[in-house]
């Protein structure tokens, strides 16, 4: 290998093509590759000593990002947990610190122009997405028939998931390759969103919104997680949200609880300006100290990597703050508070049955045990042992691929001995009281985390979440399925008080549903007639939406105890 | 008043509370401490993040710090650790090997280690280049002090590119030799 290649590499002057080149040639080469190693070494032991006068990133300013990090306690090991994860799951640091690291960057940046001369050609296309975006939110329930599922899978990635929704927008044109990430009615799988002009709203499936200004290009990479590669957002992450992330080429912004907006230029230069509440900004590369930026704050990051983030002047007016939270209280519902006294239970809610249905609490032949009132997260609850079980009302039919949102509150005893078996908390099941699919805490260890809730249908889908239940304490649960094609489990979304749930266990199975057999009903702990176990605990604010409801009013349930909603009952 | 003086009167005062004080220590060491991280680990990004790791632990820890020591030692001390901890880091990412420069030079850090902290490479390294002819300083100085191009260092010097290139190479070999020479051999 000749030297003149080896001071290329290390000076990063050569374009990428003749570097890899050149890399190929040093897997081959032993010797080579030992000199590269000691060139390196003193290579960067000489930029080092002399940086300062260089030109590059100071001693100086080296010594201002360690006394950063040491005046701002807390904040620091929440932004380096979030840099070391966002390294480990994308290759971008790869693109900005290899030695050619600017090679790499001019290849996205052409690579990016191409597919936007590609897209315009196809801005039909975006339009009629744009046009099937209107129709989300009106879904129509049947009954359902479900197939064979496939083998559990532990710890799944994030493929074929829905992390996000386009829940509105405004002249929204989309580029063709967006087509394919945006499901007909919003639904958002990780992938690359690129906006080509008006404004879209997405929301996370944690509670984040993010609303895209076009020209924009940018990534959902998990349900809490974006990334900006160029354009404008304006985000919101309040409550339980709070935490959610948007990195970009060249810096990382962690939510505190608060509104941002954010700018990326051309070559990754990256703003972040603070709107309401506080952001902890912190580089992706060379020296990643965060900072705390509060309201009225506003820092930029530079397309050098090594440099440090600087304060730029506040234009919070640039940023349109996200529309006001898209209400789906439209949704059809049913609601159970099981207040009052006596023996019987009325249900309430919106568009669903038509009538008011009356559930007893004295033993019948379906049901010998039925559960006792008790005090409850809001007024009176029900307690359950795990021999007894309550049929409630009709929920009506559902629409084959529609989605559903179970939301209630339940409380398990402390972890002992004895709660050992699992059980069943929710059941939908069809007018012969097959099940259909059944909301569960689990007790087996192979289908996932034990004591977490749990979702399953009878043709094999399920999903299992993490956080153990059995702890005494009122839990909101919520089980979300945004429907369509592409298995129960996968397209299913599980919250516990308020925040989503990381997935222990999968298993993909489809849940088709046939409209043939009229309407379901919800089933509370046992099914005596099928031998479902039920669980031994207290259950209370039972809600069914007929449809996927939003991260917002999921969380608006698990903060507030019961939602404030009118209904056709009262 | 030597640095090892002031180091004492500064760590004194870290340790009274004066936060000011530790930024003092940062600057007078960082440069140095940074080199010798790049000696063992030659990645730009993990230099950046393992020394300033490295001062960060120093100053939690800072009362551990033995009075009349060394502290540019000690740190060396602080820096070898952390380097050791991201080498076996790195290896278990299998992602990582993907990147194949990277992880060569990562894997012959791991192997070299056994060298330990208290040789002074850095120490070693500027005796060398202060031994080196007067010309060849002059082309450092140009591609590291001043960062430029082997273009600008050519047409500046009436030479070819693939001179300089290559020229720069042999210097630094050279130092690389120079340096063993004074400290040992070093694994590679």
């Amino acid at each position: 290998m000749e030297p003149e290649w080896i001071d290329a590499l290390l000076s990063g002057e050569w374009p990428e093509e003749r570097c890899r080149a050149i890399e190929a040639s040093l897997e081959k080469d032993d010797e080579a590759r030992s000199e590269l190693i000691r060139q390196a070494s003193i290579d960067a032991a000489l930029k080092e000593l002399w940086r300062d006068e260089s030109g590059h990133q100071t001693s100086e300013a080296f010594a201002k990002g360690v006394m950063a990090r040491l005046e701002s306690v807390g904040g620091r090991a929440v932004a380096r947990s979030v840099l070391s994860e966002i390294i480990e799951e994308r290759e971008w640091r790869a693109k900005t610190h290899l030695w050619w690291g600017w090679r790499r960057r001019a290849e996205v940046r052409r690579r990016d122009r191409e597919d936007r001369q590609r897209f315009q050609s196809d801005w039909w296309k975006a339009a009629a997405v744009a046009a099937l975006l209107v129709g989300i939110g009106i879904v129509v329930l049947q009954s359902v028939s479900l197939t064979q599922g496939s083998r559990i899978t532990v710890a799944p990635g994030l493929e074929g998931v829905y992390l996000a929704r386009v829940t509105s927008h405004q002249d929204a044109a989309w580029a063709a390759s967006s087509l394919h990430q945006i499901r007909e009615d919003g639904w958002v799988k990780e992938g690359r969103l690129d906006l080509l002009a008006g404004h879209a709203e997405v929301a996370f499936n944690n509670g984040a919104k993010v609303l895209l200004e076009g020209p924009v290009v940018f990534s959902v990479e998990t349900d809490a997680r974006g990334f900006l590669e160029r354009g404008r957002i304006a985000a919101e992450a309040g409550g339980k949200a709070s935490g959610f992330v948007v990195n970009t080429p060249r810096l990382t912004a962690v939510d505190v609880g608060t509104r941002f907006g954010i700018t990326v230029g051309g070559t990754g230069e990256s703003e972040v300006h603070v709107l309401q509440g506080a952001v902890e900004v912190s580089r992706v590369s060379g020296n990643s100290v965060p900072l705390l930026v509060r309201e009225g704050g506003a820092v930029r990051a530079d397309d050098r990597p090594l440099s440090q983030l600087a304060q730029v002047e506040f234009r919070g007016e640039d940023y349109a703050l996200p529309a006001a939270p898209a209400s789906d209280l439209h949704l059809p519902f049913i609601r159970y508070q099981f207040e009052g006294t006596g023996g019987i239970l009325k249900q309430n809610g919106m568009g669903l049955s038509g009538s008011a249905y009356e559930a007893s609490l004295l033993s019948d032949a379906e049901f010998p045990g039925k559960p006792k009132r008790s005090p409850g997260i809001f007024g009176n609850a029900l307690v359950f042992r795990d021999t007894e079980g309550l049929s409630l009302g009709s929920v009506g039919r559902f629409e084959e691929n529609s989605g559903f949102t179970a939301s209630f509150w339940a409380k398990l005893p402390p972890n002992e001995d004895s709660l050992v078996e699992g059980g069943n908390l929710l059941t939908l099941v069809d007018p012969e009281n097959h099940p259909l699919w059944q909301a569960s805490w689990n007790g087996d260890g192979e289908l996932g985390a034990i004591g977490a809730l749990r979702v399953s249908g009878q043709g094999g889908g399920a999903c299992t979440a993490t956080t153990d239940l059995r702890d005494g304490r009122w839990h909101h649960l919520a089980v979300r399925y945004v429907g369509g094609d592409g298995g129960f489990g996968m397209l299913t979304h599980l919250y516990v008080d308020g925040k989503i749930e990381r997935i222990s266990a999968l298993r993909s199975g489809s849940l088709r549903i046939s409209g043939e057999r009229g309407d379901s009903r919800l089933v509370l702990g046992a099914l005596p007639s099928h031998s479902v176990r039920g669980f031994t605990g207290q259950v209370d604010e039972v809600y069914f939406f007929q449809g996927a409801a939003s991260p917002a009013l999921i969380q608006k349930h698990a903060a507030e105890g019961a939602l404030n909603v009118l209904s056709d009952q009262e | 008043m030597g640095d090892e003086v002031s180091d004492k009167d500064l760590i004194g005062r870290v340790r009274d509370g004066h936060l000011d004080a530790f930024e003092e220590i940062v600057l007078r060491h960082a440069s140095r401490l940074r080199a010798f991280i790049a000696m063992r680990l030659p990645v730009p990004h993990l230099i950046e993040e393992i020394a300033h790791e490295s001062f960060v632990w120093a100053y939690r820890h800072i009362d551990e710090f033995e009075d009349g020591s060394d502290l540019g030692r000690w740190l060396r001390a602080i820096a070898y650790n952390l380097v050791r901890a991201e080498v076996l880091r790195y290896s278990r990412s299998e992602r990582n090997q993907e990147k194949y420069l990277e992880h060569c030079l990562v894997e012959h850090s791991g192997r070299g280690l056994a060298a330990g902290a208290d040789t002074p490479m850095v120490a070693l390294l500027e005796e060398c280049v202060e031994r080196l002819p007067e010309a060849q300083r002059a082309l450092l100085k140009r591609r590291y002090r001043l960062a430029e191009s082997s273009e600008e260092i050519a047409k500046a010097l009436g030479r070819s590119e693939a001179w300089v290139r290559t020229t720069l190479f042999r210097i630094r070999h050279a130092l690389r030799e120079c340096i063993e020479h004074k400290a040992g051999p070093q694994p590679v």
